[in-house]
């Protein structure tokens, strides 16, 4: 793993029912490549219970694919058995990389109470609200890190090379205006200071839609982004996490 | 009857004549030699070995010593030169069923190469698959599967919420699975709404939704057939990148044992085996499923374990089995701890002494076999079935059922030869029915030859043949010649020559060092007579303890004067390997009696049964001639005075019947003289063993107070032509200072023994009455008249008395 030059102190772990253990395990990677510590932190949806009070409300099972009613105080409870897995499960990564770390419990509208809680983070991880479940594995996939030449950039291709596997291909995406400023010339000093293999990618906007799929396209394991304007759109982040098919990381 | 004499000095010892040799040394015989005298033995042996069929194994016996060993050894190895090599054998995996490890047939020499280049082609394995697996077209390849079935995922969940979007429905991921959930300005719609909508709007939602479901639902079921389906493609990817590594090696390895199917067969094998488990090979890959492996992984199955090895073996093997156990002789599976518990493997299949010999020849000591518990049962097993299987012993006896591993037994051509002492081989013979069947072939080692001129020849040529072997100093013909009489002396007898090789060969050894102590360049008659006079020296202290107890009169032996009832016995005691002459005085009392002889021995149970069986031909004897006409009214007292232990053999008889002779007729008896001898009911000496010791024993007691040419020992005459005595006696006898007197009859040793004719009865059966057996006769007389008296007078008395039960 490259050495970087930390800034980053706090890392928020934002996961829904979805338990993507790819996000876990990225966040816990950054927390020992960047020195930070860790907080993890449970959105019960509010959206989902509400779902779960629907007079028609089922749910599809995973395995034997079986339809069955979705209850209430069935689906809470399960959110506090998956809740207190979670916990178990970070506090072994955070062992394991003997990095501090909390965990909490918080019940709300999922995009509302992440962009609450990262107030207080230097940098959030996202699971994938929905889609098919996915195994913790990490390396070998290239990490998609967008530059476009703010401050929270900089952070976010400190976390990117903290992320990307020795070997590991680091793909920096520059928005077209940013490289009309230059932008390029910038990042390849930056990115020969790491001394970490890298290859620059230019997108017309950098948009969730584009971001998405220019992380698809790549096979991107996690996408790096810097915190913007954009992400305080509620459907624009969830889009994203929608479709850019793996764990997003914050840097603000 | 003449009274016999003494014996003349010559006869006392069979002397050798090194004049009779026509060499100085035995470095000038040319044609040595390692036995002699075994004739029958070696032609048993002979035959034994070259018959083929099944059975014909062979029991060679004889004591300890006759060289038994040394001989079958040499001639197996001379006949093992002439016949093939037989094949290596090796276990190797059997990956179908890995607890019945298959053994492998290879041409001699052929095992040890499969299995280095069977390490190296493992080796070969190590590198290139890895390199195969760690390759970036490998990568990229999985990757590519498995970004497929990622996609095919992604794609029907994103088409899944995009439909459900169509609607405004939203696609939820639930702590168990998936639900949707109708939308309203982007949020879910609340149950109130959702009760506040119209009927016919919440019915198409529901509608919807249940639509969505189902195809949710055949999603999902997808799922594990599309796993299924990219492991499958990885699975197909792996064997194929393995082969490429693989079968190239396994190919060229199999051009080298391309005229050994069974090879061929076990390579093809593992080349399936490696493909299809190549993870093992990786040591920190992953599988198709993302799960890493643990290394180093146990790649012992591809091992070949060479059991039978004859690289340098040339002919057939000749296995001499020093410690046969039941495991040393049919082979084990070892096993290790791991972990707390004992786990095994074809590797850890150890070869027997059978594996060993199969094919050629297989010497065992029967003492050894029969003592190592089911030693004996298995090789009758190996024999019988033609082949050897390794069992173990809980397995044989059914006393575990645990899973071990069944080797695939081996075929068995092999020739026993058993060594053992005769008494084994005749218990063997009667107790043992499966004995006859296996050994059909006993070999009988001589103990002694005849001391022709012939054989004396023989001798000298197999001195030379154990000087050569073990480089001893040349023998010169002085030395031979004494080793020749040594040789006779060994078997008590002046006619025959031992063929004891151990006796002999510590003989020549012993006499060689002390050759070299002298700085003498040759070994002389003065150095074999040194060696045996050492040899008795370091054996003979408890002789010399009795006899110094002798001469300080602690145990009573007299050597001069005449006493009645009194005579010198002798008898041998064995120590070891020495054995040596004790004389014993012998007593006997008599009184009025009935007739009987007590021997005090048995009485006090420590008699013999043969020293009983003397004592009672005594009674017989005494009867038969003394009580014709009348009963015998005597009763008789033997003993052995100071004997404290266990008496036996019947070679005193002659001494107690002149003992009992001499205290019926009051005739002393000439305390000069021992006696050995046995008797039977007619009166003849017969021949008993030990004379040579037995008669040095008394000299050396005699010599000690002082020879005074009155002293001497009666003997059977039939043990005069076992007469082979040291040279101390010899020139005693030959200086008239000691006496050795054959006797073939008691009435001419108890004539010896008192000076006084023992007397010829007339033809009305009368002894002259100043005879020996007159003085006998008339006392016994004495004694039935006394008897007759006293019975008389008891009767008066009790006719006289009326008695309490009479009327």
């Amino acid at each position: 793993m490259a050495e970087v030059e930390c800034r980053v102190r706090r890392i928020l772990l934002a996961l829904d029912s979805s338990e993507d253990a790819v996000a876990l395990e990225a966040a816990a990677e950054l927390a020992l490549g960047l020195q930070a510590s860790l907080r993890g932190l449970f959105i019960e949806d509010v959206e989902l219970l509400r779902l779960a009070a629907l007079p028609f409300a089922t749910e599809v099972s995973l395995g034997p694919a079986r339809t069955r009613r979705l209850e209430v105080d069935r689906l809470e409870r399960e959110l506090k058995r998956q809740a207190e897995r979670l916990r178990s499960r970070l506090a072994l990564a955070a062992a394991r990389h003997r990095r501090p770390w909390t965990f909490h419990v918080v019940r709300g509208n999922l995009l509302e109470s992440i962009r609450t809680a990262a107030e207080a983070a230097d940098l959030y991880v996202l699971g994938r609200p929905a889609g098919p479940a996915r195994n913790g594995r990490r390396g070998g996939g290239p990490v998609l890190v967008l530059y476009d030449g703010t401050g929270a950039a900089d952070h976010a291709i400190e976390a990117a090379l903290a992320l990307a596997a020795p070997g590991a291909q680091l793909l920096v995406v520059v928005p077209q205006e940013a490289l009309e400023r230059d932008m390029e010339r910038q990042v390849h000093a930056r990115l020969l200071a790491a001394g970490h293999p890298a290859r620059l990618l230019s997108i017309r906007h950098a948009g969730p839609a584009d971001l998405a799929a220019g992380a698809r396209q790549q096979r991107a394991e996690l996408l790096v982004l810097p915190e913007g304007e954009w992400l305080r759109d509620p459907s624009g982040l969830r889009r994203l996490l929608t479709e850019a098919v793996c764990p997003v990381v914050i840097a603000r | 009857m003449t009274v016999p004499t003494h014996l003349p000095a010559d006869a006392l010892y069979h002397r050798c004549d090194p004049e009779r040799f026509d060499f100085d040394t035995t470095d000038a015989i040319d044609d040595p030699c390692a036995i002699i005298g075994q004739t029958r033995a070696l032609q048993s042996l002979h035959f034994g070995v070259a018959m083929e069929p099944v059975g014909y194994n062979l029991y060679v016996m004889g004591p300890p010593g006759m060289g038994k060993h040394s001989t079958v050894r040499e001639y197996l190895q001379e006949k093992a030169r002439e016949r093939p090599t037989p094949p290596d054998w090796a276990y190797i995996n059997d990956f179908d069923q890995p607890s019945r490890p298959r053994a492998l047939r290879l041409p001699a020499g052929w095992g040890e190469r499969l299995r280095q280049e069977m390490e190296h082609l493992l080796e070969e394995l190590a590198a290139a698959i890895p390199a195969a697996f760690e390759g970036s077209e490998y990568r990229s390849h999985v990757q590519s599967i498995e970004d497929e079935l990622k996609e095919r995922q992604e794609q029907v969940f994103t088409r899944l919420g995009d439909e459900a979007q169509r609607h405004h429905i939203k696609l939820f991921r639930t702590p168990n699975g998936f639900a949707f959930a109708p939308l309203k300005d982007d949020e879910v719609v609340t149950p109130e709404d959702f009760q506040r909508w119209p009927e016919q709007e919440q019915r198409r939602v529901e509608e919807v939704v249940a639509n969505l479901q189902e195809q949710l639902q055949k999603t999902i079921e997808q799922i594990p057939l599309w796993r299924k389906e990219t492991r499958e493609r990885i699975l197909a990817l792996n064997r194929e990148v393995a082969l490429s590594a693989v079968g190239h090696l396994i190919q060229e390895m199999e051009q080298h044992y391309a005229e050994l199917p069974a090879v061929i067969t076990y390579l093809e094998q593992v080349q399936k085996d490696v493909v299809e488990n190549v993870k093992d090979f990786l040591q920190k890959g992953e599988d198709s499923e993302g799960q890493g492996h643990t290394a180093p992984t146990d790649l012992h199955r591809y091992k070949i374990n060479v059991v039978v090895d004859h690289r340098k073996t040339e002919g057939a093997p000749v296995v001499y089995l020093d410690h046969p156990t039941y495991l040393n002789l049919v082979g084990r599976v070892d096993h290790i701890a791991q972990y707390g518990t004992l786990v095994t493997d074809f590797t850890l299949i150890r070869p027997g002494a059978l594996h060993r010999a199969a094919g050629g020849y297989l010497i065992v000591d029967a003492h050894k076999l029969l003592t190592q518990p089911y030693a004996w049962e298995g090789l009758k097993r190996a024999l019988y079935a033609n082949e050897i299987r390794i069992e173990s012993l809980e397995k044989m006896l059914s006393l575990m059922s645990t899973v071990s591993l069944e080797p695939e037994p081996i075929p068995l051509d092999l020739k026993v030869i058993v060594l053992g002492d005769r008494e084994l081989y005749y218990l063997l013979y009667e107790y043992d029915p499966d004995f006859a069947e296996l050994f059909k072939v006993a070999a009988d080692f001589e103990g002694h030859i005849d001391r022709s001129h012939d054989n004396a020849g023989h001798y000298a040529q197999l001195i030379a043949g154990v000087a050569r072997k073990e480089r001893l100093r040349p023998f010169d013909r002085a030395a031979v010649a004494r080793v020749v009489e040594h040789g006779s002396r060994l078997v008590e007898d002046a006619d025959k020559l031992t063929t004891h090789l151990r006796s002999i060969a510590d003989l020549l050894r012993e006499a060689d060092h002390w050759a070299k102590t002298e700085r003498s360049r040759v070994v002389g008659a003065r150095h074999v007579q040194q060696a045996i006079d050492h040899q008795i020296y370091r054996a003979s202290r408890i002789r010399d303890h009795l006899q110094e107890e002798i001469r300080r009169n602690i145990l009573f032996i007299d050597t001069a004067g005449a006493r009645v009832g009194q005579i010198n016995g002798l008898s041998v005691l064995s120590l070891g390997d020495f054995a040596f002459g004790q004389p014993s005085r012998i007593t006997a009392t008599v009184g009025l009696g009935e007739g009987s002889v007590v021997d005090i021995e048995r009485e006090v149970e420590l008699g013999g049964p043969l020293h009983s069986k003397g004592v009672l031909i005594l009674s017989a004897f005494l009867a038969a001639r003394y009580a014709q006409k009348q009963p015998l009214s005597l009763a008789a007292h033997l003993v052995f005075e100071q004997n404290y232990g266990q008496v036996d053999g019947d070679s005193a008889s002659l001494a107690e019947l002149c003992a009992l002779l001499s205290a019926i007729g009051g005739l002393p008896i000439r305390q000069g003289f021992a006696v050995t001898g046995s008797v039977n009911q007619l009166g003849q000496v017969q021949p008993i063993g030990g004379v040579n010791e037995k008669i040095e024993g008394f000299f050396d007691i005699c010599r000690a107070r002082g020879l005074d040419g009155e002293q001497g020992v009666l003997i059977p005459a039939a043990n005069v032509r076992h007469l082979m005595l040291k040279e101390e006696v010899v020139r005693a006898a030959a200086e008239g200072r000691f006496r050795v007197i054959p006797v073939a009859r008691v009435d001419e040793a108890i004539a010896v023994l008192t000076g006084t004719p023992a007397g010829e009865a007339d033809a009305q059966g009368n002894w002259p009455a100043d005879s020996v057996n007159g003085r006998v006769m008339a006392r016994l007389c004495e004694m039935t008249q006394l008897r007759q008296s006293f019975a008389e007078h008891g009767r008066d008395r009790h006719d006289d008395d009326p008695g309490e039960g009479e009327e």
